[in-house]
């Protein structure tokens, strides 16, 4: 009896473990490092069997651009989580911390609002472009393009996470 | 669909959200998107510009070239460069200054853009200039100033965007970039000699031809890449996409093989920041040719068109008013959009109407625009200089601002003699 309970409970941290360890990989960071090198070994690739085996390949150009897209926007993603996307901070200058604050706040919102149309517009685009396919592969463009909605889905998670705690905390008073 | 008037006010908006520190690609993709929402398009037709305008493969060459200037800086390629720079024409008056000009030259042969500039070589440059005594404001100008070369000689991450918008040979924009980088060299080293001999900036005494030699020796690697770079697209063996990727496979080959400076720790990072710096900077693309798209639903370019060929009858003044134009709005609008929205706009206008070259266009355009870099509110190059130099915003746009006379000066040679900008092209038959 003490036997199994102590034998279940190892088994159920070992399998905790290997949750929390799989929990605690930031998988779009991993993506992004696997895409540069995926790019680079694919140019490599194309240099490679066009100069020296005189056989160009026809779909590493296709797959380097599609990891190119996929890059851009799942770094899009990670750059919104870490609020490092391209912009001015004049009025962070001009004006104190807090008014920043509630600016920001209300700029997240105008992103949410835009977000939703994009998640909305990208998967109206789906139904338009599933049957066109990519010429040498042929991959459905919607395959290609997904990752426009998806990706608009998790920043919406991001964004609305950002301003529930922002107002529970300015609202506390802290 | 006629010139709609709403443009104006979409033009405004999204420089209002910019100003106001929405980040600049959600500002022009929510103005964009507004905009379809407003005149009954499909917002479906917004996401497929979003996807479709990063769909071409010579875009490629972007996180290549990023990959490039990230490893040599991590990889600390650039202190060699660095030192041989500086024991070669340390001695000449100016001292230091003239180092920091041919180390940016050599840089630029490898890595594409002015903020990998500013923020690798750059750090190094303001700390050894400091250490040795120069005036704050010399050393961050002269760094900030020779950073302009990065983007003119080639490789150059503008001339890639210019290229593919317009659709002009990216290789004899590189090739048209070589002249006008180092003529860009000469205005600063003309400068930088002027101010030395007044303030009395002399270096050491000479080191001795064996220190020159052996500084030499361990920098031939990494002086090699700008030449392998633009001799094989010169000599038409490589294109821009194969060039950048055997430059940054060079550059990793040389930081992890030949100078053993690379850890797996320090790969992995620079994977990851590449791959962040290529998403911002795509996203922006993205966001801004999906503006520019709108704009030409709305019959922009042809209403500027019809003004700019009834304003202007001679070439002169239709380069001077398009230069003057760049200079104010590169100071307030981010490089990648003026270049996107702008430069298939003025590319038609100039070619038909005032017959210019579309080479020497593209390098006049990007110069332009990169020089409203070094001016507020908008200097992405000032906004690094400012974390990197520890000055206020302030400090730092006050000290490039006497730079600004070699480079303008510059601009001006390369725009009204096209020859310097056509003369290699033409002679590689481009």
């Amino acid at each position: 009896m003490i036997f199994n309970t102590s034998y279940y409970y190892l088994k159920e941290t070992l399998t905790m473990k290997l949750f929390h360890q799989l929990k605690s990989i930031k998988y779009d960071i991993l993506f992004l490092q696997f895409s540069i090198v995926a790019l680079l070994v694919l140019s490599v690739l194309q240099v490679f069997t066009r100069y020296v085996l005189n056989a160009p390949l026809s779909w590493t150009e296709e797959i380097s651009t599609m990891i190119l897209i996929w890059m851009t926007y799942v770094g899009a993603y990670t750059l919104l989580y870490r609020d490092s996307h391209a912009r001015v901070d004049l009025i962070d200058d001009l004006f104190g911390q807090r008014i920043a604050r509630w600016v920001h706040t209300f700029w997240d919102f105008v992103i949410g609002v835009f977000l939703v149309a994009m998640a909305y517009a990208g998967v109206t685009l789906m139904e338009v472009i599933v049957y066109d396919k990519t010429p040498a592969l042929r991959i459905s463009y919607a395959i290609v393009l997904c990752i426009i909605p998806v990706v608009a889905v998790l920043m919406l998670f991001t964004i609305v996470r950002r301003i529930y705690r922002t107002i529970f905390n300015l609202a506390g008073g802290r | 669909m006629a010139f709609d008037a709403g443009l104006l006010w979409l033009i405004a908006a999204s420089l209002v959200l910019i100003f106001l520190g929405l980040p600049v690609a959600f500002s022009l993709a929510t103005c964009a998107f507004a905009y379809l929402w407003l005149n009954g398009f499909p917002l479906s037709q917004g996401a497929l510009e979003l996807g479709f305008s990063l769909e071409n493969f010579t875009f490629l060459a972007i996180p290549l070239f990023m990959a490039a200037g990230m490893t040599m800086n991590a990889g600390k390629i650039t202190d060699r460069i660095f030192d041989f720079a500086n024991v070669l024409v340390g001695r000449i008056p100016g001292g230091l200054g003239h180092v920091n000009v041919l180390a940016s030259l050599v840089f630029a042969g490898m890595s594409g853009s002015a903020l990998a500039d500013v923020a690798g070589l750059g750090s190094m440059e303001v700390k050894a200039m400091r250490k040795k005594g120069y005036d704050t404001n010399f050393s961050v100008g002269i760094t900030l100033a020779s950073s302009a070369i990065g983007p003119i000689l080639p490789p150059s991450i503008p001339m890639v965007l210019f290229g593919v918008i317009a659709d002009v040979s990216i290789t004899g924009l590189f090739l048209g970039g070589v002249v006008p980088g180092l003529l860009i060299a000469l205005c600063l080293m003309i400068y930088i000699f002027v101010i030395g001999v007044r303030r009395n900036y002399y270096s050491k005494e000479w080191v001795g031809w064996k220190v020159v030699l052996v500084a030499g020796f361990i920098a031939i690697p990494a002086l090699l890449t700008p030449i392998i770079i633009v001799g094989g697209m010169a000599l038409g063996i490589f294109s821009p996409t194969e060039a950048a990727t055997v430059a940054a496979v060079w550059a990793l080959f040389l930081a992890a093989i030949v100078y053993r400076d690379l850890s797996w720790d320090e790969f992995k990072k620079i994977m990851e920041e590449t791959a962040l710096s290529t998403a911002k900077l795509m996203f922006i693309i993205a966001s801004a040719m999906l503006f520019g798209w709108a704009l030409t639903v709305g019959e922009l370019p042809q209403a500027l068109s019809q003004f700019l060929v009834s304003t202007f009858n001679e070439r002169w003044s239709f380069l001077l008013a398009v230069i003057l134009v760049l200079l104010v709005l590169g100071a307030i609008i981010e490089n990648a959009i003026l270049l996107l929205i702008l430069a298939p706009m003025l590319l038609p206008i100039a070619q038909q109407s005032f017959g210019m070259d579309p080479v020497h266009l593209g390098v006049v355009m990007v110069f332009s625009i990169m020089i409203g870099q070094y001016t507020p509110p908008m200097g992405l190059s000032l906004f690094v200089m400012r974390d990197v130099a520890q000055l206020s915003l302030g400090r730092v746009s006050i000290a490039v601002a006497p730079f600004l006379i070699p480079l303008i000066g510059a601009l001006f040679i390369m725009a009204y003699v096209p020859e310097i900008v056509l003369w290699l092209p033409r002679l590689l038959g481009y």
